[in-house]
């Protein structure tokens, strides 16, 4: 299903996921998607309650009500403020958004430096620079200077 | 005086099927931390939506964890149809479901089955995989595969039960619940048990819910939380109430998981009994264009789906978040304070799964 999501901006997003946490949301998580080459959205996924009574009233037999989302779009290069001070349990997906996507949190109580799932020597988060390269069938690799395949 | 070390929990390690690395501070045998490395086996699946086309992501998202291939095409699925604006035809929304539960069982079964291997009682290991076999050769006699079932598309499902199938399943559920009734008074009552689960890993109330626990973990502490219970698929048809326990503690997650296995035994039998009359699957408009989110209750809890199409046929972008990683955070705040020997069964009782995690 479709769904509405609150612009945030790095300014007002942590005084905006404290109201939710005061309401008493459950952060679910984060989902990235590259907007250009030097801007990433980020949305934050909450979700109202957790109490079966709740969350029939509240969602008429459709998953996605109940969930409140946030939208950021921040620019790849500038420090984005981390919400583990708030929801311990982003702690994951923010170091995980620094290893896809290159970019930087501040203020992560556990900081893996973008090196949770890559080996340090990495540079380049793979997710914001991949490209795919399309070939017409049959096209045959380019050859190294070594005739290997590149 | 104690004395403080660090012990590697892992990659390899007899109780974790799967590599995952936890760096543990001990103060003589008291664990005082617990770091967690990830990444051992990390595919980046996410990053084939830009290859594959929407259709064949199916079999994409089918391979992040095989225990629970059919629900994570589920979620695919019904994200997609979302953005599509179809919704999959009466039958085969049964049909997901019973071949969801199904997945749940034997996932739950094999849980029950390593858990009481964790703390040395090996020959109720035994017993709940033989339980299990029954629901594996349901599997395979009704999808072809005893793992990776394959019968969701996106609009519906690609295979159908014949009557005498669901007869001949009905015989063999019946033997299931059986099997898993047998096994209440070893499993639940006896002494042993007791002693190396209960009041260990506890998780509060209060805590489960800030540190973004989903599933039987969840439950275990008390929250009545199923995305289940939204009605997904044809759960909204059929007699589903959550399976809840108190005591936040390892104990209390096992049973959660134990009677979970039974409850799903019911829903498959209720679906087979109640399965409509429909066509299997419905035409789609065109291909996705928009952004989507959809949640469904795998085995292990919360299963979150986000995609974004742009109109083409392949995607721009798939997300997913899987119950264990979190269940990650809650497990990094029941290690401290825990014994040594406690941790392997503190762990399991998250039911980790590393290759979801990993994707």
């Amino acid at each position: 299903m479709f769904f509405e999501a609150v612009p945030v901006t790095p300014e007002t997003l942590l005084g905006e996921v404290r109201r939710l946490a005061e309401a008493k949301y459950r952060f679910v998580t984060m989902s990235q998607t590259v907007l250009d080459e030097h801007t990433l959205c980020l949305y934050y996924h909450f979700d109202e309650n957790l109490t079966l009574t709740d969350l029939r009233r509240a969602c008429d037999l459709f998953p996605q009500a109940g969930m409140t989302h946030l939208r950021m779009e921040v620019d790849k290069d500038r420090p984005i403020p981390s919400i583990s001070s708030i929801y311990f349990c982003a702690l994951l997906i923010e170091n995980e958004t620094q290893d896809q996507f290159g970019v930087r949190f501040e203020g992560l109580p556990l900081d893996y430096q973008g090196a949770m799932y890559l080996e340090g020597e990495v540079a380049r988060g793979p997710y914001f620079t991949m490209t795919t390269v399309r070939r017409a069938s049959g096209e045959a690799l380019p050859k190294g200077p070594g005739g290997e395949q590149q | 005086m104690s004395r403080t070390t660090v012990i590697p929990f892992g990659p390899q390690h007899p109780v974790l099927p799967e590599p995952l690395h936890i760096r543990l501070v001990v103060e003589d045998e008291n664990v005082v931390q617990a770091v967690p490395q990830l990444g051992f086996v990390h595919r980046g699946l996410e990053s084939l939506v830009r290859t594959k086309d929407f259709n064949q992501m199916v079999f994409v998202v089918e391979r992040i964890c095989g225990i629970c291939s059919c629900i994570h095409a589920n979620c695919y699925c019904n994200a997609i149809e979302d953005m599509l604006g179809v919704t999959a035809p009466p039958r085969a929304q049964f049909l997901r479901v019973i071949w969801s539960e199904l997945h749940r069982i034997h996932s739950h079964l094999l849980w029950l089955g390593l858990f009481a291997d964790a703390f040395g009682f090996e020959s109720v290991f035994h017993q709940f995989w033989r339980v299990r076999e029954h629901v594996m050769d349901i599997c395979e006699a009704t999808a072809g595969n005893r793992v990776i079932l394959s019968i969701n598309v996106v609009g519906g499902v690609r295979r159908d039960l014949v009557p005498d199938q669901i007869r001949w399943m009905l015989v063999q559920l019946d033997e299931t619940e059986k099997g898993i009734r047998e096994l209440t008074k070893t499993m639940l009552n006896d002494y042993t048990v007791q002693e190396r689960t209960r009041g260990i890993g506890v998780l509060t109330r209060d805590e489960a819910r800030l540190l973004g626990a989903v599933g039987p973990t969840l439950r275990g502490s008390g929250w009545e939380c199923d995305e289940r219970m939204h009605g997904y698929a044809a759960y909204k048809d059929l007699n589903f109430v959550p399976v809840v326990e108190q005591d936040g503690d390892c104990y209390a997650r096992s049973r959660v998981r134990f009677y979970e296995a039974l409850h799903s035994v019911a829903l498959v039998r209720e679906a087979l009994n109640r399965l409509p009359e429909s066509e299997l699957t419905v035409k789609l408009p065109g291909n996705p264009d928009g952004e989507s989110v959809f949640r469904v209750e795998q085995p292990r809890g919360e299963l979150f789906y986000y995609v974004r199409g742009n109109g083409g046929k392949m995607l721009e972008r798939m997300r997913v978040r899987t119950p264990t990683f979190a269940n990650i955070p809650p497990l990094l705040h029941m290690l401290p304070g825990c014994k040594l020997p406690d941790v392997p069964v503190i762990v399991l009782s998250i039911d980790p799964c590393v290759s979801c995690t990993e994707r």
